[in-house]
């Protein structure tokens, strides 16, 4: 599968909240562990609802989290 | 590795075998059409949508494992997430839709192109035994069935357990 064009931070903001596990955050945003991964390898773009879960358990901003690369950005 | 994966892997190696079978059935009875070949077509297919419908037997004699597995994100909303872990999301469904639909594309393109082939090598007055109708449809439903498995696996990446491949 290609990559997207979305980075993310999540890897980062994982370890910084408490060493969070990928199973971890997985459960908390009810999501798979195969997803968290793919998601963190840029293998998978999210939902919308699932960015903004993920930004509730994170305490951030969505654009903290994914950032756009492709064209304009 | 989630269900549809194992279900998937197990085609993929089951398919062949079946085939190679078919293959081997029909040349070996060959000498004459035996309506066997489509009695042993019919019970190679029956046995590929027995594995197929397993998890919706399971469903039914085992509801609340099933139930479970397939709405834990929905469950995880109330409040239960805790106790249950999520086996099927938004990925999955994703890619769900995008196997089913190769699958069809395999299906529509197999027939089309049987059809069209049949009609360049017999022409346009000739024609097919009946019994062969039944082959043809035995061939669609394996072609889509196969491709469908491979398609997932590749929509998945070939990964293993956890992800990794």
């Amino acid at each position: 599968m290609a990559k997207s064009e979305i980075t993310n931070q999540i890897r980062r903001l994982r370890f910084e909240n408490n060493e969070m596990t990928q199973q971890q955050l997985a459960d908390k945003v009810g999501v798979t562990r195969q997803t968290i991964i793919a998601i963190e390898a840029g293998k998978y773009a999210p939902s919308l609802t699932l960015a903004f879960r993920m930004a509730r358990t994170f305490k951030a901003r969505i654009e903290d989290i994914f950032q756009y690369e492709g064209e304009n950005s | 590795m989630n269900e549809m994966q194992k279900r998937a892997w197990a085609i993929l190696i089951l398919n062949p075998f079946f085939l190679v079978m078919a293959i081997i059935l029909f040349v070996s009875t060959s000498d004459g059409f035996d309506m066997r070949i489509i009695l042993y077509g019919l019970v190679f297919l029956g046995i590929v949508a027995l594995i197929r419908l397993a998890p919706i037997i399971f469903q039914k004699y085992l509801p609340g494992l099933y139930w479970k597995v397939q709405q834990g994100f929905e469950i995880a909303d109330c409040g239960f997430r805790f106790w249950i872990k999520v086996a099927f999301d938004e990925r999955d469904r994703a890619i769900k839709q995008r196997v089913n639909l190769a699958g069809y594309v395999a299906l529509y393109s197999f027939y089309a192109g049987v059809c069209i082939i049949a009609s360049f090598i017999l022409g346009p007055s000739n024609s097919i035994p009946v019994s062969t109708l039944s082959l043809i449809f035995l061939g669609g439903v394996l072609t889509q069935i196969f491709v469908r498995s491979l398609a997932l696996l590749i929509q998945y990446d070939w990964e293993g357990k956890d992800g990794e491949k």
